[in-house]
């Protein structure tokens, strides 16, 4: 089973390099991370905390790993239905196929540790540079020893993590559904019943504007108090829950069956952006969520150089990490457009009309991430800066820490996607 | 020769051409379509039947031989060229239907449309004429996924018939369907053939819904095994002969 472990991993070389990068960069932000939250100036302990917003934060950025996990572990076992079903239907037991999946886990993440601490090692001088240079604080971090256990417990709990996903895929998934690969697009969303009550929907389209665009006005009177930045920031993202359900995606319906039928390519791009947007949309909002919690985290931490550190070390790693789930995702998704364009091909669509489609289909989808994003990140900004709180360069160092890692992503879903299609 | 609306001369699919792994699927295959026939291409697994018909449809270009659709020779087009008559000509109904579950059942008819650069208006009036004609009107804002087996060839019918091609293709187009949705389409597909007199060709493995054609095309190892026409013959003793062509297989694996 080991060898059978190895093969698979050779087989699909591609998708295990991707799973393996996701292993070393968690294993390098963990490994720098508790670097820098353990040092006295922070005063995290991993039993006994004594500074909670440090330990909100850590535990968020651990949170935020396990998610990204979820989502790379998802990508790696999709493709794998097929081998997966042709073992149950020769006797596997479930147990067997967790273990066969185990192993491919295991045998990349004990690869990736050690990378992944090397990573982090040489990015240590770096950071230091920054603490003393850019936030002038008069200590450093140094590699610890507490460090590398906690790094290796969490990696652990990692790999329990995954077990855990792995022996739950193969028992929800029997040998047809493995075989058929069927998926669906929930027509309903998993909302509280006010939302689903029988309202006219120009007067929910008209909430969802006011509930999204209306928390930003309340960020410039009230943007002194974090609290409220938070407060008016929750409000505005159930709003842009309910924008994209009920506005933006209606748009999309109305502007694929009314005006844009007549221009071929733009009506298959729409019917795909508007099926990421469903799939995706989760991920959208948490990325936004958490890039304006650790905003706030910023601002309150504004005194102590190496908390700040802690937070935007943290914003580094969130944004990197939430941009690779959703590039996880949306790849598990092109994963299975072949047979979309295979179809769209016999109609009449042909090479170069695809590779359009693919084109303005990551370009509008990753634009419409930025625009909903930036949308509220560079408000809070502006009124962050106009109290003087952040420095107009560190604002936009941090716009483009936000914007690099999806940018990237960006590029490596147009790769895969053409891999996958043409 | 000028009701010819398929011709098919010494057609060859080689595979893996200048390799090892190098397999002619297809040998020379001359073959005639007339306008407003309807063909039936049986044959056992693995004998040409689709890479025959994806040859002949542009879906597939053939190694060497000549494919002329309407008089146009196929090799001749440019790939943009190949889409265009594509979606000008022909109609394609396929056994797993092929609509994208991404889209409506709406955007699914339109494709085609859109493709010709009709104007929303005049799409709209199509689509919704075709949807009530096969009863789907009610589904159009409906995605594939949320529709039953017979809804969605329904709408991959209405797909390939929106632009009135000249040819339908239909790859086993009962094979994802129960006995009374099989039915329905082929009446739909005998209708579409008498009435307004669209050809088609049919791939299928089932002897009954062969016997609905009017010309049998059997193609064993890549070449064209047997003729049948139907002419005067009753449904039924078309039918019969086609089971007698089918079983002739099956007699000669038993008697060796």
């Amino acid at each position: 089973m080991f060898l059978d472990s190895l093969r698979s991993i050779k087989d699909d070389l591609s998708r295990s390099i991707f799973y393996w990068l996701t292993f070393v960069m968690t294993s390098m932000f963990i490994f720098l991370f508790f670097n820098l939250s353990y040092s006295d100036m922070v005063g995290v302990h991993f039993i006994n905390s004594q500074n909670n917003m440090s330990t909100f934060i850590t535990v968020m950025v651990i949170t935020i790993c396990m998610i990204v996990i979820f989502f790379a572990n998802d990508f790696f076992v999709k493709k794998k239905a097929k081998d997966l079903a042709v073992r149950l239907v020769c006797g596997s037991t479930y147990l067997q196929i967790a273990k066969y999946l185990l192993y491919q886990t295991g045998i990349l993440l004990f690869i990736a540790i050690p990378v992944g601490i090397a990573c982090a090692i040489g990015l240590i001088p770096f950071v230091n540079m920054f603490l003393v240079h850019y936030l002038h604080s008069q200590e450093v971090i140094t590699i610890q020893a507490s460090a590398i256990y906690s790094t290796i417990l969490i990696l652990s709990i990692v790999i329990i993590w995954c077990t855990i996903l792995n022996l739950g895929y193969s028992f929800r998934n029997s040998i047809k559904t493995l075989l058929t690969d069927d998926k669906m697009i929930p027509s309903s969303l998993s909302l509280p019943s006010f939302y689903n009550l029988h309202i006219d929907i120009k007067i929910k389209k008209a909430l969802s504007w006011i509930l999204f665009l209306g928390p930003i006005i309340g960020i410039y009177y009230y943007g002194s108090d974090v609290k409220s930045i938070l407060a008016f920031s929750v409000i505005g993202m159930i709003g842009f829950y309910m924008f994209l359900d009920k506005v933006f995606i209606s748009y999309l319906n109305e502007m694929t069956h009314q005006k844009k039928t007549n221009q071929p390519i733009t009506l298959i791009t729409f019917g795909l952006l508007r099926n990421n947007i469903k799939v995706l949309k989760k991920n959208i909002i948490l990325l936004i969520v958490s890039d304006i919690l650790l905003i706030a985290l910023m601002v309150s931490c504004l005194k102590n150089p190496i908390e700040m550190m802690l937070a935007l070390i943290s914003f580094v790693v969130m944004n990197i990490l939430l941009s690779l789930s959703i590039m996880f995702k949306l790849s598990t998704e092109v994963s299975t457009r072949k047979k979309i364009y295979d179809s769209i091909e016999r109609i009449g669509y042909m090479k170069d009309s695809q590779k359009k489609i693919l084109k303005n289909e990551i370009l509008s989808f990753y634009g419409f991430i930025f625009i909903c994003s930036l949308l509220y990140i560079a408000n809070i900004f502006i009124s962050l800066i106009l109290r003087g709180f952040l420095e107009s360069y560190l604002c936009l160092i941090l716009v483009f820490i936000f914007m690099f890692p999806l940018f990237l992503c960006a590029i490596m879903n147009s790769i895969y996607y053409r891999k996958v299609i043409l | 020769m000028e009701d010819l609306i398929l011709n098919v001369k010494n057609l060859r699919k080689v595979y893996g051409y200048h390799t090892e792994q190098e397999f002619e699927a297809l040998h020379n295959i001359n073959f005639q379509v007339k306008k407003g026939e309807f063909i039936c291409i049986m044959g056992p697994s693995g004998s040409g039947k689709s890479t025959f018909i994806n040859n002949i449809s542009t879906i597939d270009l053939p190694t060497s031989g000549l494919v002329y659709i309407n008089g146009v020779e196929v090799r001749t087009m440019s790939a943009n060229e190949i889409g265009r008559f594509r979606y000008k000509n022909l109609g394609f109904i396929f056994q797993e239907f092929n609509l994208l579950d991404t889209h409506t059942m709406y955007e699914n008819i339109a494709m085609p449309l859109s493709l010709a650069k009709l104007k929303s208006n005049e799409i709209k009036e199509r689509i919704h004429n075709i949807a009530s004609q096969m009863n789907i009107e009610h589904l159009l804002k409906k995605y594939p996924y949320e529709c039953s087996g017979g809804q969605r060839q329904r709408a991959a019918i209405c797909r390939a018939l929106i632009n009135n091609p000249k040819i339908i293709i239909a790859d086993e187009p009962t094979g994802n369907l129960d006995s009374v949705n099989s039915s329905e389409l082929l009446k739909i597909l005998q209708t579409l053939n008498k009435e307004e007199g669209v050809t088609i060709i049919m791939v299928s493995h089932d002897p009954l819904i062969a016997s609905y054609s009017s010309r049998l095309i059997y193609i064993k190892d890549g070449n064209i095994e047997q003729k049948l026409e139907k002419k005067d013959l009753t449904q039924e003793e078309y039918f019969q002969k086609i089971v007698e062509i089918n079983s002739l297989e099956s007699k000669e694996i038993l008697s060796q």
